[in-house]
């Protein structure tokens, strides 16, 4: 039963994570498309409007989106050094509490992110020069945070596996 | 209690975090944001924390990085790296260590479209290891090659780390990066003489290639075009006034693209998985970048940075033995911690001592970017040993420490030359700012 729970949560967390990855690659292709294209009509003195605040929010949701791919693929940079050198069980100990413990910071920006962004939507926050409106970029964030919480917490409850799928 | 005494706490609270492995950017976050709340107040750190990330993830100057490293990826996807060691291959392969020169120059070539020491490395060991094994190298040379190797990557720009480097200190990311190529290529040098004395003084270590005649070593020059055109394209608009550095990274990965697809030297999986992997090379390090923010403002309202500052300023030592200690600090804290982050722990305190001691702040980055290298390479944390480890399965990794030993040699005659000669980094900046 177990188990099945193990397998079950695992493809659902994995299938998730990397389908809010693949809207990261979007957005950093949207980023890459608009800032060559920004270049490229500057020569026809026509520049993209609004080029600069566009990379930068495409820029924050592809962050943002590429959290929990990354955080599940063990991709961010952490010192094995130390509890390597400890006895499995303690490894693993550690290694479930260490999940915890982030998925309790990413509960906790979530949650601010989210507040955030609703002060931006009642205030009708927009951009200078697109005006167009601030908070669906922050609420991104908030969801790839999200995201990140739910994957961590997983892990630290042994119900998702450490590092993505066919890796 | 003292903001100082809470500051202290949470920096030693930072280590115990980071040595028991969570990741660096969320340890960074979550010690900044415990010590905001304890001075400040709770409601005030979850502001802080929030504004910090959203500032971060969608900073301009900052998007430079995952455009630099998706044109890195797009390469390596496409051949280009692969076409750079054939030319290098056919143009030395059959000089005594030839195959291993040709792998520096390679990494070198690399390095120039690509930003990451790690991507470096992992590039070149699948592209060249094959190839040293089929001429029957021998294992500690060759993967000791591609392990100090990759440190070319983050030397010669574009580089990640002169990215972050700037963007913390407010330097110039173009006069960086100009800053790096003189110590690129002297640190290249310095590679390359170590692997011919090794290959004369062992030559069973590095038997001799095919020697190709002049027609074909002409032609295999077809190879380095992309990379002379990518590298020209993107560094010539950056210093010739012509794009900020998130344009040069957008046109390069654009550029890059378009030539591979034109080439059909990448289909639509190889795109994917470019993309794949820039996504979460980029979210680790800009996850980096957002907890030492979060922290940098904790240790600023702690005052640590300042009084550290204002101490080393008061001590009655030359200057030169001040920066002796900084360098030594960042040669053994790269033993244990990556280079970026370890950069980012400690650029914030050290940078206003080494200003306040009158030390040029770009010299001080290719300084530091060169001696983190070194932890790179070395045990127990050795990041590109292990990147080379993960291609070559079959050599243990004391055999590629031990064939690093020597090429850490060259990279310790290179920072003793940079901090003899600071104009080894200062000379192109000073001289393309006339």
């Amino acid at each position: 039963m177990g188990s099945r729970i193990n397998e079950k949560t695992d493809k659902i967390i994995t299938y998730l994570a990397l389908k809010l990855n693949y809207g990261a690659c979007i957005t950093l292709f949207l980023m890459m498309l608009i800032t060559a294209c920004d270049v490229f009509m500057r020569f026809f003195r026509h520049p993209v409007p609004g080029a600069y605040e566009l990379v930068g929010f495409f820029g924050s949701l592809t962050v943002a989106f590429a959290l929990a791919a990354t955080s599940l693929g063990r991709g961010h940079i952490a010192v094995e050094y130390l509890v390597s050198k400890f006895p499995e069980k303690l490894h693993n100990t550690i290694e479930r509490i260490n999940c915890f413990i982030c998925s309790l910071i990413f509960g906790l920006i979530t949650w601010q992110t989210f507040i955030y962004s609703f002060g931006l939507k009642e205030s009708n926050e927009v951009s200078m020069t697109l005006q167009i409106p601030l908070y669906p970029f922050s609420m991104g964030i908030a969801i790839g945070c999200a995201m990140v919480s739910v994957v961590m917490l997983f892990q630290s409850l042994n119900l998702a596996h450490y590092g993505l799928s066919g890796e | 209690m003292s903001f100082t005494l809470i500051g202290i706490i949470g920096i030693f609270a930072l280590f115990v975090l980071i040595f028991l492995r969570m990741p660096v950017g969320f340890a960074m976050l979550l010690t900044g944001v415990a010590g905001f709340a304890v001075i400040v107040s709770p409601s005030a750190a979850f502001s802080m924390m929030v504004t910090d990330l959203v500032d971060v993830f969608g900073s301009y100057s900052l998007t430079v990085i995952p455009l630099f490293i998706l044109m890195g990826q797009v390469a390596f996807h496409a051949g280009i790296s692969t076409r750079l060691f054939s030319v290098a291959y056919k143009w030395i392969g059959h000089l005594p260590g030839g195959m291993a020169i040709a792998a520096i120059g390679a990494c070198a070539g690399f390095s120039a479209i690509c930003g990451s020491t790690n991507a470096t490395a992992a590039t070149m060991a699948a592209v060249t290891l094959p190839e040293m094994k089929k001429y029957k190298y021998s294992d500690t040379l060759a993967t000791g090659v591609i392990a100090a190797g990759g440190s070319l990557g983050i030397l010669i720009p574009p580089s990640v780390i002169f990215i972050v480097y700037g963007v913390i200190t407010e330097q110039s990311i173009g006069e960086l990066f100009i800053a790096g190529i003189i110590p690129g290529i002297v640190l290249t040098a310095l590679f390359v003489l170590v692997v011919s004395l090794w290959s004369i003084l062992r030559p069973q270590d590095a038997p001799r290639g095919v020697k190709h005649d002049l027609k074909t070593k002409i032609s295999s020059l077809t190879g380095v075009i992309e990379t002379i055109l990518l590298f020209l394209m993107v560094m010539g608009g950056l210093f010739g006034g012509l794009f900020t550095p998130t344009e040069a990274a957008g046109v390069g990965a654009f550029g890059t693209i378009v030539l591979a697809v034109l080439r059909r030297n990448i289909g639509f999986k190889g795109l994917i998985d470019a993309f794949t992997e820039t996504t979460r090379i980029s979210c680790m390090i800009l996850m980096i970048v957002a907890g030492a923010t979060v922290l940098g403002h904790f240790l600023a309202i702690t005052q640590i940075p300042f009084k550290i500052a204002g101490w080393v300023g008061g001590l009655d030592f030359p200057s030169w033995c001040v920066i002796s200690i900084i360098i030594l600090i960042y040669m053994i804290g790269g033993c244990f911690i990556d280079a970026l982050a370890l950069i980012m722990l400690t650029v914030p305190i050290f940078y206003p001592v080494v200003t306040q001691l009158g030390y040029n702040p770009v010299w001080f980055g290719v300084v530091i970017v060169l001696v983190t290298q070194i932890g790179v390479i070395t045990p127990p944390v050795g990041v590109n040993v292990y990147v080379v480890r993960s291609v070559a399965r079959d050599v243990r990794l004391e055999t590629i420490f031990k064939g690093v030993i020597p090429l850490l040699f060259a990279i310790i005659a290179a920072t003793a030359l940079l901090i003899i000669f600071p104009s080894l980094a200062l000379f192109l900046p000073e001289f393309m700012s006339k």
